[in-house]
């Protein structure tokens, strides 16, 4: 099974200086996708139903994890407002094509990814989920 | 989108405007009717379309109500934004209908500066004694000036605005405003609608922070903010504004990292 940390270690690879654009825009993606693959799993593995059997409608998964994180059992509001940022960035390393993707943006995702990973492993899943 | 096509619903709503008759229901109606001819009309097109058009009736509204002292004007005021917040729900639906036209769509968006500059023009021509400009109508409920601290508002939170948001937004405003009285070193802060481009599922205000701080010192800061919302929130005690805050509001943080990894 792949291990979405991986994601994490390609944006992390990619994010020295002297890279180009589109290589920034690749690893801030990577950022995201690799802390919301994590959630995903996490939650699922506690009995958080987040993902979506439709292959049509997978896209909802996202706004599934991201409403855990506002309301109920697994609510976090720092978590929640770093998801928030994180989203801002990918959508504008994803999308946006008049706006300038560097390095700076990519180590702020990243920095962003290592707060949650941190509120991760701290605080919302500590704890194995079968405890 | 044609600007003839929105000149076609401007024409329809000049009248209406002056109009005791008026209501947000048939504007809505007015709108929907031009979708169903328009069905290439994608999610974030019509999302920003929808936005935009959104700021400008909140001119007309504003122009003929005393938001500051009437409270039953202020109601309506609000009503008439929640009611816009639906039609932009309305078309995140129909969207996952015609998403197909994805492409077609995005190539519309350079369209979208022409018509707005139009309505512009059409507000200013009807009513040369308007007192609010392009934009300030968010800007002016939201109290950005108190921040005393550049900012940028992008035109398109006016949809976003309902009464709860609002005033979750003042709150944070407020806070923040302390904060940075109290010597938070803030550079700037940017105002504008952040939407799940993957389902459409949610949509946030989302304010971006600028600060001059290490990670460490703007992570702490950025808690304490959110801590201090919070608990300010919780102490007024209105459910309908604290959901707001955790479902529709979103506080970002931004700090120079490239010196500090």
């Amino acid at each position: 099974m792949f291990n979405p940390d991986e994601f994490i270690d390609v944006s992390r690879s990619l994010s020295g200086s002297g890279r180009n654009e589109a290589e920034y825009r690749t690893a801030t993606g990577r950022a995201l996708y690799g802390v919301y693959l994590i959630a995903r799993e996490e939650l699922e593995a506690r009995g958080k139903k987040v993902k979506v059997s439709d292959p049509n409608r997978r896209g909802e998964e996202h706004g599934n994890v991201r409403a855990a994180f506002k309301q109920g059992k697994f609510s976090h509001a720092k978590v929640s407002q770093r998801f928030s940022a994180l989203y801002d960035l990918r959508y504008k390393s994803d999308y946006d094509l008049e706006a300038t993707v560097n390095q700076e943006d990519v180590l702020q995702a990243l920095q962003y990814v290592d707060y949650i990973q941190k509120a991760f492993d701290t605080d919302l899943f500590k704890n194995p989920p079968d405890a | 989108m044609t600007d003839t096509a929105l000149m076609d619903v401007v024409d329809k709503i000049a009248p209406e405007r002056d109009s005791e008759s008026t209501t947000s229901g048939h504007l809505m109606e007015q709108f929907m009717n031009l979708l169903k001819t328009k069905p290439y009309v994608y999610r974030d097109v019509a999302g920003t379309w929808v936005g935009e058009f959104t700021g400008y009736l909140l001119l007309l509204k504003k122009q003929s109500l005393n938001l500051d002292i009437d409270k039953q004007q202020r109601e309506d005021f609000f009503s008439y934004v929640e009611t816009l917040s639906e039609l932009n729900n309305k078309i995140h639906s129909v969207r996952v209908l015609i998403e197909q036209d994805k492409f077609e769509a995005v190539g519309l968006y350079p369209a979208l500066e022409q018509p707005a500059k139009i309505y512009w023009q059409f507000v200013k021509t009807e009513d040369d004694s308007a007192s609010v400009t392009y934009g300030e109508v968010p800007e002016k409920q939201l109290g950005l000036d108190q921040l005393q601290v550049p900012y940028n508002i992008n035109g398109q939170v006016s949809f976003l605005l309902d009464k709860p948001t609002l005033e979750a937004a003042n709150i944070i405003i407020a806070v923040l405003s302390d904060r940075i009285t109290k010597g938070l070193p803030v550079e700037r802060v940017d105002v504008k609608s952040l939407a799940d481009y993957d389902a459409g599922q949610w949509q946030e205000l989302a304010f971006t922070i600028y600060v001059n701080l290490t990670s460490q010192d703007a992570n702490r800061q950025w808690d304490s903010i959110l801590d201090e919302i919070e608990a300010k929130a919780s102490k007024q005690g209105d459910e309908t504004v604290i959901n707001s805050l955790s479902e529709r509001v979103g506080v970002h943080f931004r700090w120079k990292v490239s010196n500090h990894v």
